[in-house]
């Protein structure tokens, strides 16, 4: 039995749009220091999932709570202790870089933010930026920002969609060494991408969703075992395998038919 | 052969982008909320239709050629006027963001493109051509041909608007290190400012201008014989002629005329051979930046933050938590985005306390009516105009869910500076007043005491209705109908809402003093505070409404 604190605690959370079923009964925990790879093709039902634990999309059906409050009930509580990175950060556009730490700081309660905004604004190369206004960003600029917003407010739980989006290398090499050392520092990190090798890098666990349905939930080892066609496989090998996209699909130069 | 593929799948797209256009009309009209709109909506523009077409219900006047001739000199050259301002600050092809990177991409000539962009733009114009032809034509003598001659002059003018767009952009290819600096947009301003002050000034009355017509007539054959309108009407001259024309003989001949400008153009704009690409995606992406300011109902007042406004400092008024937080985020945004508005906010309130102060002498009944009107007018004008809040943040309301603060909290910070900042300026008039009229009336203190609450259940009201059903407002917006019918219900729950809560916090003053007869001292004192807490309670009511509206608020569902 697993005694570790829960930090997130889905149970048989579903959504549906008008008759489309975008998520079916999920399940899942997850605990601190984790770093959770959700992966699944379009319209598998990762993003609405996400946006949901946020906070953005209410629950309808189904349990969600975070650090032990529950999302419906206890919403703030649940909110406070997490920080949501969606797939295209949108920056306030008359609020500067360093206005967007202030103020996250002050939303998640962070008194002490000064000196940790220099460093994050420091570690993430936004230092020249700091009094730039959020609309004069690029898109990587905005994706680092959404990172210090998150690292500052020093929550439980980061979820993060498509968080290399726009970066470039260097910037891409330095987001994953980040995400590594906060997962280190106890905080959970749920990863959706579409790049499976970022996720085979750094995720400790995998949830694998495929039309709303969970179809996998383990480590990449525990997946080897489970599709052991792909023991010695990737990570896009045993996603094939489990979303049924499947290597028959695939014909013998990898190229889909 | 490549060409006619490319003019094929144009043809092919217009007619899917044509079905679609319905296709969201009628996927509209099948909820309940947007055929309930949709018909009120209807209600609405048949009744202001109606109005404009019938008058009071007896057929509109037929007016003397000449008359008429100078009606449809002066309005075709407004129109013609608007065109050429257009086409210099729209310069070369105008393309929807969604359609320029393929559309140009494309194996398509830009020959093609050029007629595509026409047929589009002739389609707006037929329908304005058929409504205004209408309205026209049943002022003519004979109506037919004023109908086929304003409805060809209407359909003629994007044409020539495009080729000088095309023009004009080939211009400033050739000469962009001299034109491109030039502030186009001022010149369009300033050729479209002259144009007015020349008609109404230069020179025009100079001759006569205390000269006594003693009927209209005589005065509208002044005008029409005036060598300065016959030489700004003449390039209109076939058109004038097609819709004043009273017999066939003397309409075929110049609309023959006109359908042969039509057609040249028509031939010769798709052939002027500049490469309009950079313009047009300039262009493109001035007009998707207005557009989705206008959706966000920002069009009229709200610009970006300037570099200049980096250092300015918003003091966090509501405290450091997250409360203070939000209000302070939309406190910044107000002071960095929105100088102009308030600005203009501003003049209008000092307009409004001007006029009371020139209207009358110094007196305590006239500051006190005159507050009345400046807190008034201003609540009115600057509620409906400012829209500092949730509507300006459509879509980062998923974001702002995200935070962690109860929803009420959320829905009252995003408030708050607006709320403070309009009553401040009409605090603001209403001191001017006071001290123009040296009357310090306790009276005034209860007119500034109850402008915050009715700017905040006014905001309340507007905010609570968009988060329950969001709407993108501006141009090339579909549910038009939809819209007006929205906005009906709007001003009937606000003024019904309002004039509820006022009553009710008036209620107790009027009991203390009316049925129980208690002396003014007791019923004023008792009443004020008894209403204060009434007004609180209601207030506190809306904002928790409105909470619980932000909190069943779902973007994929919600945002159209």
């Amino acid at each position: 039995m697993d005694t570790r604190p829960v930090v997130l605690s889905v149970e048989g959370f579903s959504r549906s749009y008008e008759t489309h079923r975008a998520v079916d009964s999920l399940s899942f925990q997850l605990h601190p220091g984790e770093i959770l790879g959700l992966v699944g093709p379009n319209g598998a039902g990762k993003t609405t999932t996400l946006r949901t634990i946020a906070g953005v999309l209410p629950v309808k059906e189904g349990r969600i709570a975070v650090a032990g409050f529950d999302l419906a009930r206890d919403e703030e509580r649940a909110k406070r202790a997490m920080r949501w990175i969606p797939d295209d950060p949108q920056p306030f556009d008359a609020l500067t870089v360093l206005e967007h730490l202030e103020f996250t700081a002050a939303l998640y309660g962070q008194r002490d933010w000064r000196s940790r905004a220099d460093e994050l604004l420091a570690r993430f190369e936004l230092g020249e930026k700091r009094d730039a206004f959020g609309g004069e960003l690029s898109r990587g600029m905005r994706q680092k920002l959404a990172f210090c917003c998150a690292w500052i407010a020093r929550p439980a739980l980061v979820l993060m969609d498509e968080p290399l989006s726009g970066l470039d290398p260097r910037g891409i090499r330095s987001a994953k060494h980040e995400i590594e050392e906060l997962a280190r520092e106890g905080t959970t990190v749920i990863l959706s991408s579409h790049l499976l090798a970022l996720i085979e890098e750094l995720a400790t666990r995998l949830l694998i969703l495929d039309r709303g349905r969970k179809v996998f939930e383990g480590t990449l080892d525990e997946a080897r075992v489970r599709f052991p066609e792909q023991a010695r496989g990737s990570l896009e090998e045993i996603f094939f395998a489990a979303t049924g996209e499947g290597v028959a699909r695939v014909d013998g130069r990898g190229a889909p038919r | 052969m490549r060409s006619r593929e490319g003019e094929l799948a144009l043809a092919l797209f217009e007619r899917r982008k044509r079905a679609g256009f319905w296709r969201r009309q009628w996927r509209r009209l099948r909820t309940p909320k947007g055929a309930t709109l949709a018909l009120l909506g209807a209600a609405v523009i048949t009744l202001c239709l109606l109005n404009v077409l019938l008058g009071t219900g007896q057929g509109p006047e037929v007016l003397q050629v000449e008359r008429l001739a100078l009606f449809a000199r002066g309005g075709l050259l407004t129109m013609a006027t608007l065109t050429v301002s257009s086409a210099f600050s729209m310069r070369g092809l105008y393309l929807q963001a969604s359609e320029i990177e393929s559309l140009f991409s494309a194996p398509i000539p830009r020959a093609a493109l050029i007629r595509y962009r026409l047929r589009s733009a002739l389609v707006r114009s037929l329908f304005g051509g058929l409504f205004f032809g209408w309205i026209f034509s049943r002022r003519a003598p004979e109506p037919l041909y004023a109908f086929a001659g304003l409805v060809s002059a209407l359909l003629t003018l994007p044409l020539f608007g495009q080729g000088l767009s095309l023009v004009l952009g080939d211009a400033e290819n050739r000469l962009s290190g001299t034109l491109a600096k030039l502030p186009w947009r001022w010149i369009s301003f300033a050729l479209v400012v002259t144009l007015v002050v020349v008609v109404l000034q230069g020179g025009f009355f100079e001759s006569d201008a205390h000269a006594e017509f003693e009927s209209h007539d005589e005065l509208f054959s002044f005008l029409a014989e005036h060598p300065f309108v016959v030489a700004l009407g003449l390039p209109f001259t076939p058109w004038v002629a097609c819709m004043t024309a009273l017999d066939a003989a003397s309409f075929w001949p110049p609309f023959l005329g006109c359908v042969a400008i039509f057609a040249t153009l028509w031939l010769a704009v798709p052939r002027i051979g500049i490469d309009f690409r950079e313009l047009s995606l300039e262009t493109s992406a001035d007009v998707a930046r207005r557009l989705a300011r206008a959706r966000r109902g920002l069009a009229a007042n709200s610009g970006s933050a300037s570099a200049g406004t980096r250092t300015w400092r918003t003091p966090w008024l509501a405290g450091r938590g997250p409360f203070g937080a939000i209000a302070w985020r939309k406190a910044v945004t107000i002071v960095r985005k929105s100088r102009a508005s308030f600005l203009l906010g501003g003049l209008i309130v000092c307009g409004v306390v001007g006029f009371s102060i020139v209207a009358s002498e110094p007196d305590a009944d006239a500051a006190l009516r005159g507050s009345l009107i400046v807190a008034g007018f201003g609540t009115f004008y600057l509620c409906l105009g400012l829209r500092f809040d949730f509507r300006e943040d459509l879509e980062l309301v998923g974001l702002l869910r995200s935070w962690p603060v109860a929803p009420w909290k959320l829905f009252l910070a995003t408030l708050v500076p607006e709320t403070v900042l309009v009553s401040g300026m009409i605090a603001l008039g209403v001191l001017a007043l006071a001290l123009y009229h040296g009357s310090w009336d306790p009276r005034l203190l209860v007119v500034v005491g109850s402008v915050p609450f009715a700017v905040l259940a006014w905001t309340a009201i507007d905010n609570a209705t968009f988060l329950f059903s969001p709407i993108r407002t501006g141009a090339a917006h579909d549910g038009a109908l939809q819209n007006a019918g929205r906005a009906m219900v709007l001003m009937l729950l606000r003024s019904t809402v309002l004039a509820v809560c006022a009553g009710l916090a008036g209620l107790p003053y009027l009991l203390l003093h009316y049925a129980l007869e208690l002396p003014d001292v007791v019923s004023i004192g008792l009443g004020l505070v008894v209403g204060v807490a009434i007004l609180c309670f209601e207030i506190g009511s809306l904002v928790f409404l409105g909470g619980l509206v932000l909190k069943r608020f779902d973007a994929p569902r919600d945002v159209p």
